[in-house]
């Protein structure tokens, strides 16, 4: 179980959130796939994708759940914030509205994550340095208040797209190098992937739930 | 009394019934032990507690316990359906993707997994309920080969339809090829992407009518061709065992088709397919095909064709199948050898299966064919096996005779027909003279060998000579 291309050590859940049309989606494509998706469909309710990083010597699952930005998928989005370990933030410097919804965004992001939920910031389509509506020290300023991580990035071009990712793992893996981020809290977003297969951390919890379950 | 010691073989425990006292299942175990038997109650907390135990003292599996699954919760409820089925992906999907990278969902699972998807997972008041779809998705989204598995019955002990149940593709990705089985068509509300990323269509006992119910089957209005409904890469399409009873238009809907696989359905016809320009190889065994005329106007450039068990009675519309490398034509209605001339005019055409048919079961079957591919006769394979040595000569014999009789020459190359023709009749026999002395030699050789030769066929050649050196 040791070798072979599907192992890894650590997996992280992310999360994906922005207003509609902000460019989750190409962002997502961009780091899976290397590859700029031109005529994306909206993404309805969710979508997913994964990717196995290294961070600091140890290989790392990404499970990143992108979100609908439509409002009418709110409430189906929502459930996806639970457990996740790293939340991307998207806005679009070309279109201000995106921008100054970021507090809605950010308010929802604290009111259903943990505490140790790293946010990472990112103003996307950067490459459209014309037609900027948002500056970028505003956006650092706003960043640097709310504590979150900041990067313009560009799913087209793919600039900063692949830092976003990692940085975000990077600060994941500080947590929990640092004990802030509970490995066995079922919401921490982190799992374990144990050498052993089948005695797990997961099928522990799992076991135990059913047996607590009141059906 | 009962004695476990010296009837070791001989003893059976079984829960055959539950009981319910103020509130709480009691189970009841029937120990019998040889002709002795006697009734024990436990509760679950009492069987959790000894499983535990034997977990941390004697590592018995912590997994063969069955939960506290009174009401099936479990199996009915898409929430314990998928829980169950997250735990399974997880801990399956290293194997599974360093191994075969091919997966077996239920139709059931999908749509399960498709409600979740749509729908605000439901708070639970207790956190370790969540549902994460994670290992799910995860796995699904890196396999190679997705099997996806339908049924017509009811789910076990529900009212349940599982064909009914509709599901979609969206969340599955990269998958190079799919196969449905016993899947209702019309339950796949959307394909997602699979029209870019598959190579390979596997239709299995779905019933299908039309090829459109198959490739728009998420599409209301089948009748049109849309850009957007195109299978842009699929190369092999396998819609073996369904009730399509034509080859419709919406085949077109996948133009880089390479192979196409009809086996075991009820087409009578073969309908046009030279828009699919890549199309090398089709096979369409067991089916009802009588006619098929001018192929060539419909196939293109096909080099394998398997029409074995139709009803084909003649080879006349293959007679330009130039491209033809491979004929499979194993258990029709062919009876005439004649009607196997056409096949001679193929000049890639390497093996050919004819077995199960009336005329293979005629005189020098063999042989005769033969002499319809002339010059290629070494190069064909037929019925598996290639032209003995005895078999050609005799093909050998008959194109002479054929030659001196008709005055012309049949089934060979054009250059040498030619060239034969400018020499003129007179040089034909003294080919026969050569070729009938070398058989004379031959025979000679293997009397002496002591062999029995069956010579009946170098006589009417024999006699033939005998007239012209009267002439």
């Amino acid at each position: 179980m040791s070798t072979g291309p599907y192992n890894y050590s650590y997996i992280f859940k992310y999360i994906i959130i922005g207003d509609m049309g902000v460019g989750k989606s190409c962002l997502l494509h961009q780091f899976t796939e290397k590859k700029f998706m031109a005529d994306c469909p909206h993404t309805i309710g969710v979508e997913f994708g994964t990717r196995i990083i290294e961070v600091s010597g140890q290989k790392v699952k990404l499970q990143i759940w992108d979100t609908a930005g439509q409002e009418r998928f709110r409430a189906v989005t929502r459930s996806y914030y639970r457990g996740a370990a790293g939340a991307l933030m998207v806005y679009d410097i070309t279109r201000r509205s995106t921008y100054n919804h970021l507090s809605s965004w950010l308010t929802d992001t604290r009111n259903l994550t943990n505490s140790s939920t790293v946010i990472f910031l990112i103003g996307n389509k950067c490459d459209l340095e014309g037609q900027r509506d948002v500056t970028y020290e505003e956006a650092s300023k706003f960043a640097e208040e709310n504590g979150l991580l900041f990067v313009e990035a560009s799913a087209k071009t793919g600039d900063n797209v692949e830092e976003a990712f990692l940085e975000t793992a990077k600060k994941i893996y500080q947590s929990i190098q640092d004990g802030r981020l509970d490995l066995n809290a079922a919401e921490s977003g982190v799992q374990h992937k144990p050498s052993q297969p089948g005695r797990n951390n997961l099928s522990n919890d799992q076991q135990t739930n059913r047996d607590n379950c009141a059906c | 009394m009962a004695s476990l010691w010296s009837n070791a073989n001989d003893v059976s425990i079984e829960i055959s019934t539950t009981e319910e006292i103020v509130g709480v299942t009691f189970y009841i175990i029937v120990v019998k032990i040889s002709d002795f038997k006697w009734k024990v109650k436990h509760r679950y907390s009492e069987f959790y507690t000894l499983h535990n135990q034997l977990v941390t003292e004697h590592g018995v599996s912590k997994d063969i316990l069955p939960s506290k699954k009174v009401i099936d919760f479990h199996i009915y409820d898409i929430y314990f359906l998928l829980k169950d089925l997250s735990l399974k992906c997880f801990a399956e999907s290293d194997f599974v993707l360093s191994s075969t990278r091919v997966y077996t969902l239920k139709t059931l699972e999908l749509h399960a997994i498709n409600e979740v998807l749509k729908s605000p997972i439901p708070d639970f008041s207790n956190l370790n309920t969540h549902l994460d779809l994670g290992p799910i998705l995860d796995l699904c989204s890196q396999l190679d080969n997705l099997i996806i598995v339908g049924s017509n019955n009811e789910y076990l002990q529900s009212n349940i339809i599982i064909n009914k149940l509709p599901f979609d593709l969206c969340p599955f990705k990269i998958h190079k090829s799919l196969y449905l089985k016993n899947v209702l068509l019309n339950s796949i509300v959307s394909l997602g992407t699979v029209r870019d990323t598959l190579t390979t269509l596997k239709v299995s006992y779905c019933n299908a009518k039309h090829i459109a119910d198959i490739l728009q089957c998420d599409v209301l209005h089948k009748t049109t061709l849309e850009g957007s409904q195109r299978w842009t890469i699929l190369e092999t399409l396998d819609l073996s065992n369904n009730n399509l009873t034509e080859i419709d238009h919406t085949i077109n809907l996948a133009r880089s088709l390479k192979n196409l696989i009809l086996d075991h359905n009820k087409i009578s016809t073969i309908s046009d397919l030279t828009q699919l320009t890549n199309l090398t190889s089709l096979s369409i065994e067991y089916n009802l095909i009588t006619v098929c005329n001018d192929l060539h106007t419909r196939l293109g450039n096909v080099k394998s064709l398997n029409m074995a068990q139709n009803n084909v009675v003649t080879t006349k519309g293959f007679y330009k199948l130039y491209s033809l490398e491979n004929l499979n034509l194993n258990c029709n209605k062919i009876s005439d050898i004649s009607e196997l001339q056409y096949l001679g005019n193929l000049p890639c055409l390497e093996n050919l299966i004819l077995s199960g048919n009336n005329v293979a079961a005629t005189v020098d079957y063999r042989v005769k064919l033969f002499e319809y591919f002339g010059d290629r006769a070494s190069d064909i394979c037929l019925d598996n096996e290639k032209p003995s040595e005895a078999e050609l000569d005799k093909v050998s014999v008959l194109r002479a005779l054929r030659i001196v009789k008709e005055g012309r020459t049949p089934n060979l190359s054009i250059d040498k027909t030619k060239h034969l023709l400018h020499i003129g009749q007179r040089t034909c026999l003294k080919i026969i003279v050569k070729i009938y002395e070398k058989l004379k030699q031959k025979v000679e050789i293997l009397k002496k060998s002591s062999a029995t030769v069956d010579i009946c066929f170098l006589w009417p050649l024999h006699i033939l000579l005998q007239d012209n050196q009267k002439k």
